[in-house]
Formats: C-alpha cells, structure tokens, sequence
C-alpha cells in the first residue's frame, strides 16, 4: 500500500515537471502556418483604424491578418527585419510588414507597387501608420 | 561648354535637394530597434523591438517615439506571454511613448558628418504612468542621415508593473533599455 501510494506520487510529480519544463519551453505560434482571422485589403485596414484606434485594437491586436496592397517602400535599415512599407489610401502612411531576417531575399525580390499579399500578426498603430510583424508572403 | 552646363546643373540640383533638407530639418525612424534586458543570478531576459518609430527635429530639437509593446519578441514564448497579459496589459496599453528634446542642441550641426553627444530629456510614458527620464545618446551623422544610440535604465515599479512575488527574483529591479535608430530625412 505504502509502496502504491510513494509510486503515484513520484509518477504525478514526473508528470508535474513534464507539463511545467513543457510550458516554459513551449514554441512560439507559428503565424505563417496558422489560420488567418481575417483578410484585409491595407485601404480598408487602415481605414478602420483610423476611425476607431481602440475598438480596432480590441478586434485586431495579435491576431492573424492577411493583407493585400501594393508595396510602396522597401525598408532595409534594420538588418534584423526587413520590412515592406504597404500603401494605404492615406499618403505617407502605411501598414509596415516585418518579415524575419532569413526572408530578405523575398523581400528584396519584391518591387516598389507590386501587389503582394502577407500574412501576419497586428501589433498596433504608431505615428507611420499600422505595425505587423513575423509576416511572410501568401501564395494565391 | 555642354559639360559645363552639366555641371552646373548638377551642381543646382544637389544644391537645392540639400536646401530642401534643411528647409524641412526633420528626420524620420521607422524600423528603430529597442531592446531590454534584464539580469538575475536565476534569470537573463531579453526582448527585442525592431519597430519603433520616431520623428526628431532638429531645428527645434524635439525628439518623439512611439513604440508598440505587441511588436517585443522573446525567445521563449512564455515570457513573451506573461510580458504582454500580466506584466504590461498590451491591449489595455498598446504602445509606449516618449516625448522629448535634446538639451545641448548648439552642440550638434545636422548637416556636417561626425559623431555628436546629445543629452536628452523628456517624459517616458509605460502603461498609464508617466516619468521624467533623461539620458546621453550618441549620434552618428553621415550622408545627411543620423544613427542614435542610447541606454538608460527604469524600475517596472516606476511603471505600475506589478511583478508577482514568485518570479521577483527572476526579474532585476532595474531593466536597461537599449536603443538603435535610423533616421533619415522626411
């Protein structure tokens, strides 16, 4: 009995530590292979957040977006993310896309007013217009 | 004869793109990095942000940052988690700003190359609070562009950061922001 009981508690405490070493490795969401929430085209994306910043923080605010508009800047300054500017309807302004480093080819592959498509996470809207980051390019 | 017209009309050109810089004096960031670090004998945490965005004018010698907290990436995800629902409430609080000015503006000439010490000061806004901070960045001037550097230290508890007692000595009391930014001319 004694034995039993020393035996499931050692058991339940491996399984403890499994979860918890399990839970603080955990990997990041992989944006590029989750489902997007929603698909947005930079005009109307903008449009709406500059309407109403907080309501569109609420909706959008790391969640997934695909977003379609034409490349307007190529922004390789920051060697740790390449970014492309993409148009809105306001000039000036516009939804900067971060990709990861090992990207830059692809980003540098893309022209200034090609249409692209980029799948990524919404992190908010700053002086220049709205931020995403982690993107990469969507197929059609 | 045609080449000297060439000449001169390159010359005009160049001339006048530099007036137009000068004419504006205001510098834009986009794709700045700002980083964090904090160290403990248990813990070393690092975040880092490769999308702040700032303008600095330099006539007026006014500098304004803008960074999103959402836009912080760690290494582990967890942390990341934790920084952004218990620690920073980056919903509730989407972006961090300061807004200030250097004070030895007559000390820096924005339009000859080299590398100038500015001393800034202003009011960093974290969540709802706002403090006075001040701080001695480096700017690289080059090609009528700017690099600024800086590193400054803050206290969550300066920011209404609440760190539960059972992380408390995972995270250090003080945190060194570091920042690296590119301006180049709006």
């Amino acid at each position: 009995m004694v034995k039993r009981i020393i035996i499931s508690v050692v058991v339940l405490l491996i399984m403890g530590f499994v979860v918890q070493l399990y839970l603080f490795n955990k990997p990041h969401k992989n944006i590029a292979k989750a489902k997007e929430d929603f698909v947005l085209s930079s005009a109307e994306f903008y449009r709406e957040y500059s309407d109403n910043e907080e309501a569109s923080n609420q909706k959008y605010l790391e969640k997934v977006i695909v977003l379609e508009g034409n490349a307007v800047e190529i922004q390789l300054e920051n060697e740790d993310e390449p970014t492309i500017a993409v148009a809105t309807a306001e000039e000036g302004i516009n939804i900067r896309c971060g990709f990861k480093k090992e990207l830059i080819n692809e980003v540098k592959a893309v022209s200034i007013g090609n249409k692209i498509r980029v799948k990524g996470k919404c992190d908010g809207m700053d002086m220049f217009g709205i931020v995403m980051t982690q993107c990469s390019f969507v197929k059609k | 004869m045609k080449n000297k017209f060439i000449v001169l009309t390159v010359l005009f050109l160049i001339g006048s793109a530099f007036t137009k810089e000068e004419s504006s004096g205001k510098y834009m960031c986009k794709n700045g990095k700002v980083s964090f670090f904090s160290h403990t004998p248990v813990e070393d945490i690092d975040a880092e942000n490769n999308k702040a965005s700032s303008i600095l004018d330099s006539k007026k010698g006014s500098v304004a940052i803008e960074i999103l907290i959402k836009s912080f990436r760690f290494k582990k995800a967890l942390m990341e988690e934790h920084f952004n629902e218990n620690y920073m409430e980056s919903t509730k609080y989407p972006k961090a700003k300061f807004l200030g000015k250097i004070d030895n503006l007559s000390q820096i000439n924005f339009s000859k190359d080299g590398t100038y010490t500015a001393n800034i000061s202003g009011k960093l806004t974290i969540k709802d609070k706002t403090n006075d901070i001040k701080t001695v960045a480096t700017l690289l001037i080059k090609d009528g562009k700017i690099n600024g550097k800086t590193k400054f230290k803050i206290k969550p508890e300066d920011y209404n950061v609440e760190i539960p007692a059972v992380v408390k000595d995972k995270i250090a009391n003080e945190l060194e922001i570091m920042a690296d930014m590119d301006y180049s001319p709006m």
